[in-house]
């Protein structure tokens, strides 16, 4: 009898979970910390909770990127890629399970994040602008904005899986080097990235396509949209197919 | 069965093994002894599929050692566990992974071995992480047990019980068990066969009772012997 593949990687996701608690908690303290700073102090001007939001934003975005080179550098300079690699799972598991630690902690980090803009927007911001901005309560009521920060949101998210595919494949490309192995990852870091780019360009579903000024300027969100979704689309391709690489590379040439 | 035909393995200048033809039957304690460097901890770690040679090809019960990891217990010389798991934690993910965990060995050798499943692994002792990362290898039934040097840098005390667990719990007939050593002198009473190993290649080999008798010779001696012979 054998053990479920859905139970190994539960124990995989939970065990890669625990090793970015770090970043998790950094995250939360912050979303707590503004929230409950600017929910108590009635001195501050409403919208000064706008830029440590958008700081906060910027962490969220980039915190999953540095865990996805945590994540495995760590296996190997804590010597658990040998406890890791001696399991009899897929080295496509071991990835997916990882990846799904740093969706989660790109959800959960953005999920937190609105809601704390929502709370703030609600209880202080909204009040204060109102008077000047009538139509704002429209603005928020409408599902054209909906869709578009659906939209942005989604285009985020592909883009950061690609960024995390992208470093998984160039740090188990770069295990194969015995020697200057951190390098050999940096080069194909930024190497994978520029392919990636000039291929999604040729394709024309780069995220250059995506001029915000114009489509302001002709008032049509529906081109944006549409642009948003086929860059999303233009990365997740990427993604699988850089993913597909470094799971192949692991299970068939990475030795200890 | 596992088979080894004419497998070679070179790291940059350093030929690790060298045309390495063996094979390591069912049923029997096997040991792998010879000097540092001499290829033990390369062969070992091509039978668990964390290397792949170079030429010749390796086989554990005619499959190649990633199809085979299911059926292999792994203890490798260094420490490969997670230092924030207890050892509760460390046990339920091998638990997980293989269907031949046996909880009533497990709980048995947690006895045996005087280790407590709240002990943290970044916390404890290198003898008790030794005997930790024992338990979680010798708690699987699995065919193939892997030891690569279990006995390296531990005390003799806590020597005596990893050896007293290895006897205690060797399923003679249905598990292998590999030992992996430069230090023959803990453990030439516990092999039923050997293979001396050196550059890569087995120098000498064959039933250790054998050797012994035919040779008048304790393992350590002929060892010695043998290696004395390929350094002139």
């Amino acid at each position: 009898m054998s053990n479920s593949k859905l139970k190994m990687f539960t124990k995989l996701y939970l065990k890669d979970l625990h090793e970015v608690t770090a970043e998790i908690l950094i995250v939360v303290i912050g979303v707590v910390l503004v929230t409950i700073g600017f929910s108590l102090d009635s001195e501050v001007p409403p919208p000064a909770f706008l830029f440590p939001l958008f700081l906060l934003l910027g962490l969220v975005g980039f915190l999953p990127l540095l865990s996805s080179f945590k994540l495995l550098s760590r296996e190997w300079s804590h010597n658990t890629v040998y406890l890791v690699m001696s399991l009899p799972v897929s080295g496509a598991m071991i990835l997916a399970s990882k990846m799904m630690v740093l969706l989660t902690q790109y959800v959960g980090g953005t999920l937190l994040l609105g809601l704390s803009g929502y709370l703030l927007f609600a209880t202080k911001l909204f009040q204060y602008i109102a008077p000047y901005q009538p139509d704002l309560a429209v603005l928020a009521n409408n599902p054209e904005l909906v869709s578009n920060l659906l939209a942005f949101y989604l285009a985020g998210l592909a883009f950061l899986v690609f960024l995390c595919c992208t470093s998984f494949f160039s740090q188990i490309a770069g295990r194969l080097s015995a020697k200057f192995s951190g390098l050999v990852t940096a080069v194909t870091f930024v190497f994978t990235l520029i392919l990636s780019g000039k291929l999604l360009e040729a394709l024309g579903t780069g995220s250059h396509e995506v001029n915000l000024v114009m489509v302001r300027m002709s008032g049509n969100t529906d081109s944006l949209v549409n642009s948003l979704y086929l860059s999303s689309l233009g990365y997740l391709l990427l993604a699988i197919i850089l993913f597909i690489l470094a799971a192949v590379i692991y299970d068939r040439k990475l030795e200890l | 069965m596992i088979e080894f035909d004419q497998v070679g393995k070179r790291f940059g200048s350093i030929q690790a093994l060298d045309q390495l033809s063996l094979q390591f039957g069912p049923g029997k304690i096997i040991g792998l002894f010879g000097p540092n460097g001499a290829g033990k901890s390369t062969a070992m770690k091509m039978i668990a599929g964390l290397n792949q040679p170079d030429s010749g090809h390796v086989l554990v019960d005619g499959q190649k050692p990633r199809h085979s990891r299911v059926k292999i217990a792994f203890l490798p010389e260094i420490d490969h566990l997670y230092g924030w798991w207890t050892l509760k934690q460390a046990a339920d993910f091998m638990r997980s992974f293989y269907a031949d965990w046996d909880d009533r060995k497990y709980t048995e050798l947690l006895g045996f071995l005087n280790l407590r499943e709240d002990m943290k692994i970044s916390k404890i002792s290198k003898g008790q992480r030794a005997k930790c990362k024992l338990i979680l290898t010798v708690s699987r039934r699995a065919p193939y047990l892997l030891l690569d040097e279990p006995l390296s840098g531990i005390d003799i005390l806590t020597r005596e019980e990893i050896i007293n667990t290895l006897i205690r719990d060797f399923r003679e007939g249905e598990q292998s068990i590999i030992i992996s050593t430069h230090e023959i002198n803990d453990v030439e009473s516990l092999v039923d066969e050997v293979f001396f190993i050196d550059q890569g290649r087995i120098v000498v080999s064959g039933s250790a009772e054998e050797l012994r008798i035919t040779q008048g010779l304790s393992l350590v001696e002929i060892m010695k012997e043998a290696f004395r012979h390929v350094q002139q």
